[in-house]
């Protein structure tokens, strides 16, 4: 083991996907909590083609690049998901998996234009639909763990406000909490995580990411903060294996492999999670 | 929807707000508080505009509000009633937690203080909420339907609480739903229907001929 974290490929691609793993464990639980899990699907599939616009406009493959593409389509489609559900009256799901769809298309059709024109050079864009870390080096690494590290320093300068807010926004708006400022950054900080995520798990896979961690924590915690700390631990481990055996065994892609240890962790925390969700009888 | 409302309440006193389902009970406190849109119109405390008096009121949402199954424990709900006073930064003093062990211990909530909440009775998740809002020490306490769903004795203990806030000079508004308990336990009603059917003391607003229009 020691040995094999000494090769160079191996070490990143674990690092990386611990990162990803982590972070996104983090912030999934606001999702979670807040029942917006499905955020992280609209803002994963909309940041295809920011990624292939990003490399449209710059010719570069620079992840630094590709990510603030990303990150900003993923935050326009959120956007008119919202509008659509505040302003036209739409069903959030139907809102979203319009958004989530169309954007996607859009990604496909940008990448095969891509493919067409630069057939040579768009190797490394595809692996952005289903994940693939085994690619990553030194910089990119530095790179997601810099951004990593600005959304989680956002949840954690706002944690307090941002908790009373997800578990009661009547309220929280009662007593002037600042309520726009604070969603538009919990948001910013989530996008940040997906952005950093598509590059081991890939836009398609990202949103179980930030939904499997927490999902499974929940069974172990009566409490938020533990539950983000528990959340981000199941991410960051399930991250490190998941990448760590997909480069030294068999030549699998990253992402998939993160999200099946992730199910099972699921599904182990579902059977045998000490939390039940069914009321205890107490005397009141 | 509610139109042509012209409500002045009295200060110190314990108001419940009556009428039958639909009525706009809930809408008249949530736009007076800002919660939804206002087509017209403006409302004024102690003669201030809200944004000025933000933190002289405490509000108490309908329970079905939040989501019950969050992992948080009772006491962690009442600490967010310090939000007014820390703001986005400040953490909680020693004050700070003695006033939240006061009042939770005035409501009988120290022995459930690290239950989750996922895990309490329809009138402890009350007794949390009432909590939450005097931890915020405001004067005037708005609650949406605070006895749904709460059993007998934590309906008395309720009562007492809130009739004892009023006697140190708190204000107190209440949308109700519960006609038989109003004149027992209220100073003021009012009565709405779409629009305000009537406004006074308990025996003059509950006559028969108000609660036919009301009602009927």
């Amino acid at each position: 083991m020691v040995d094999l974290l000494g090769d160079y490929t191996i070490r990143m691609v674990t690092i990386g996907s611990a990162i990803v793993g982590g972070l996104c464990g983090a912030l999934g639980s606001f999702a979670y909590v807040r029942r917006q899990s499905l955020v992280g699907d609209v803002v994963g599939h909309a940041a295809l083609p920011g990624v292939a616009l990003a490399y449209l406009i710059s010719q570069s493959k620079d992840l630094a690049v590709l990510m603030l593409g990303a990150g900003l389509t993923g935050l326009l489609a959120l956007a008119v998901s919202i509008l659509a559900v505040r302003y036209c009256k739409m069903d959030q799901g139907t809102a979203f998996a319009s958004v989530l769809s169309t954007s996607f298309g859009v990604g496909v059709l940008l990448l095969s234009l891509i493919q067409q024109t630069h057939a040579a050079d768009q190797a490394g864009l595809d692996r952005f639909l289903f994940g693939q870390a085994a690619t990553l080096v030194e910089p990119q690494i530095i790179t997601m763990a810099g951004v990593g590290t600005g959304a989680l320093a956002l949840m954690l300068i706002f944690f307090r406000p941002l908790v009373t807010l997800s578990f009661d926004p009547s309220y929280s708006r009662s007593t002037g909490l600042p309520v726009v400022g604070l969603e538009s950054i919990l948001l910013v900080a989530l996008v940040s995580s997906v952005v950093v995520g598509i590059s081991v798990a890939g836009v398609v896979l990202v949103a179980a990411l930030l939904a499997a961690p927490a999902a499974a924590a929940h069974r172990w915690c009566t409490r938020f903060s533990t539950l983000v700390a528990v959340s981000a631990a199941f991410g960051a481990l399930s991250g490190a294996t998941g990448g760590f055996l997909s480069s030294t065994w068999a030549n699998v892609p990253t992402g998939p492999l993160i999200i099946l240890i992730l199910t099972g962790l699921v599904i182990v925390s579902l059977l045998w999670g000490r939390r039940r969700t069914e009321p205890r009888e107490v005397p009141s | 929807m509610l139109w042509d409302v012209d409500l002045d309440l009295p200060g110190s006193q314990l108001t419940a707000i009556v009428g039958p389902n639909g009525a706009g009970k809930s809408t008249l406190v949530r736009a007076a508080l800002d919660l939804v849109p206002r087509q017209a119109g403006s409302a004024r405390f102690w003669d201030q505009p809200l944004r000025d008096v933000r933190s002289r009121i405490a509000f108490v949402p309908q329970k079905q509000e939040v989501d019950w199954d969050f992992p948080v424990t009772v006491r962690d709900v009442v600490l967010m009633g310090l939000t007014p006073r820390l703001g986005l930064f400040r953490r909680p003093n020693g004050e700070h937690l003695q006033k939240v062990d006061e009042v939770m211990e005035r409501l009988g909530l120290q022995p459930l203080a690290k239950r989750p909440i996922s895990h309490l009775s329809g009138g402890q998740q009350q007794r949390t909420f009432l909590a939450r809002a005097m931890v915020q020490g405001a004067e005037l306490l708005i609650m949406d339907e605070p006895f749904a769903g709460v059993d007998g004795p934590t309906e008395e203990l309720l009562f007492a609480t809130l009739q004892s806030l009023r006697d140190q000079g708190h204000s107190i508004v209440i949308v109700h739903h519960d006609l038989e308990t109003v004149a027992k336990n209220f100073d003021h009603v009012v009565l709405l229907k779409r629009e305000i059917l009537a406004t006074g003391s308990p025996s003059s607003v509950l006559v028969d001929s108000n609660l036919r229009l009301a009602y009927g």
